[in-house]
């Protein structure tokens, strides 16, 4: 192991630099990185009942699916609040552009077509959830990315599956 | 820096040709990955270590007899054996030191153009003639200060926002804002409705140009949340003689636009 001697001042500075110069870079790589390739999201909230708890999980997202790029019916996406600047939604995207969807309960409420650019997004948990029920189609603009799997509580890890099935595969 | 012999310089020269070049590179890789791994080793302690004192050596063995300082064998240079080379000067190091650098730059400017501020070229004639007024004579196009600093918060009817298009998730639109959350304004075609109320969250953002179909705005796809506002616009920049800052409270207002006077409901998460 090669020698350390005590280093004179110019060189303990260097020594700062060199340490604060490695925190910036470390610092920018893994905010890159958190903004623009994956992240972890705490969620909240019943909305989303059974597939995620009232509080407690933590979900991985994807964000390269970002602003609607590569999302298909049926996934979770982490979204912008559209009413409120700065919150968050977790929701499944149930209509694309173009699609037909109900806006009431159980098929009562108005018919509307999903504009282009937007989609539909809808709790799993219907009775207790705030989505494009009330505040209408979702623009894709605002999705930051998709949720993929949940990492936390240890008991529940795994991916974030899917489970919408065409009605011509049978039940 | 510490002596190389002859042999490890010329080794090192042939194997890494960048590093006569990149003598002063920050090692990102070797000072931290000691610490981590042999924390009381670590080369960031060694302010605390007395002078002259090796890593590997703990305490005198009482066998031999303590020398006095002036005895002592001088000070034996690092471990030049042959195979030996100092982290900092392996490829490998100046490799990944250079290659984080480049990361961490390229994360500096995406962090800066999404979070700070963007110049942005304005591509279209909505806003003529306050912008691209010679849309129609030249293909030069006006180039505008974008103010990304907490983008959606404190707007006012008359700025100038750029925002991602409701119906073009990938395209950014710059329009003023005619109208904020609570207002009623009346409607151009081809709005299907005669008056519409600004929801909460939302604004009304229209083009300055005069004439129908000219702009693609709120009369096209309704109340854009405010959510979508990626930045203000702040100042034009190019062309140079139409340098100006643009500021709310200039733009003297639009006669459709009835403002609000209640107070719009706040929406609480539980």
């Amino acid at each position: 192991m090669p020698t350390f001697p005590l280093p004179s001042t110019t060189a303990l500075s260097r020594e700062y630099i060199r340490l604060s110069l490695f925190l910036l870079k470390f610092g920018l790589i893994t905010h890159f990185t958190l903004s623009h390739i994956g992240t972890l999201t705490p969620t909240t909230g019943p909305s989303m009942l059974p597939t995620i708890s009232v509080r407690g999980d933590v979900m991985y997202t994807n964000k390269l699916y970002t602003r609607g790029n590569g999302i298909k019916l049926g996934d979770l996406v982490d979204f912008k609040h559209p009413l409120v600047v700065g919150e968050a939604g977790c929701k499944r995207v149930m209509g694309l552009g173009g699609d037909f969807v109900c806006d009431g309960e159980e098929g009562a409420g108005r018919m509307i077509q999903v504009p282009e650019g937007h989609c539909w997004v809808l709790g799993d948990n219907l009775s207790a959830s705030r989505d494009s029920r009330t505040y209408g189609p979702l623009p894709l603009a605002l999705i930051k990315g998709r949720v993929t799997a949940r990492i936390w509580p240890l008991s529940a890890v795994g991916w974030m599956k899917n489970t919408l099935q065409r009605p011509e595969d049978g039940i | 820096m510490r002596a190389f012999t002859k042999d490890q310089a010329l080794a090192a020269f042939l194997i890494n040709p960048m590093l006569p070049l990149l003598k002063t590179t920050t090692c990102i890789g070797y000072r931290p990955c000691i610490a981590l791994v042999r924390p009381f080793q670590s080369p960031y302690l060694s302010i605390f270590r007395a002078p002259n004192r090796t890593l590997s050596t703990t305490r005198p063995s009482p066998s031999k007899p303590r020398l006095p300082p002036s005895s002592q064998p001088p000070k034996t240079p690092p471990d030049t054996s042959p195979n030996f080379k100092h982290p900092r000067s392996r490829p490998i190091t100046t490799i990944f030191s250079g290659l984080t650098t480049f990361l961490s730059i390229i994360a500096l400017l995406t962090l800066t153009k999404t979070h700070v501020f963007e110049l942005k070229t304005v591509s279209g004639a909505s806003m003529h003639p306050f912008l691209n007024a010679d849309y129609h004579s030249s293909l030069q196009r006006d180039i505008v200060w974008v103010n990304k600093w907490r983008a959606g918060e404190n707007i006012k009817r008359g700025m100038v926002v750029a925002f991602y298009s409701p119906n073009h998730p990938n395209v950014v639109a710059v329009k003023r804002v005619v109208a904020v959350e609570g207002d009623v304004v009346v409607t151009k075609a081809p709005y299907p409705f005669e008056r519409e109320e600004v929801p909460v969250g939302h604004v009304w953002v229209e083009g300055d140009v005069e004439g129908r179909g000219k702009s693609f705005d709120s009369n096209y796809y309704g109340p854009v949340s405010k959510s979508l506002i990626e930045g203000k616009v702040t100042h034009v920049v190019w062309p140079a003689d139409k340098r100006c800052r643009i500021r709310p409270e200039n733009w003297k207002g639009s006669p459709r636009v009835l403002e609000g006077r209640r107070q719009v409901e706040k929406i609480e998460f539980y």
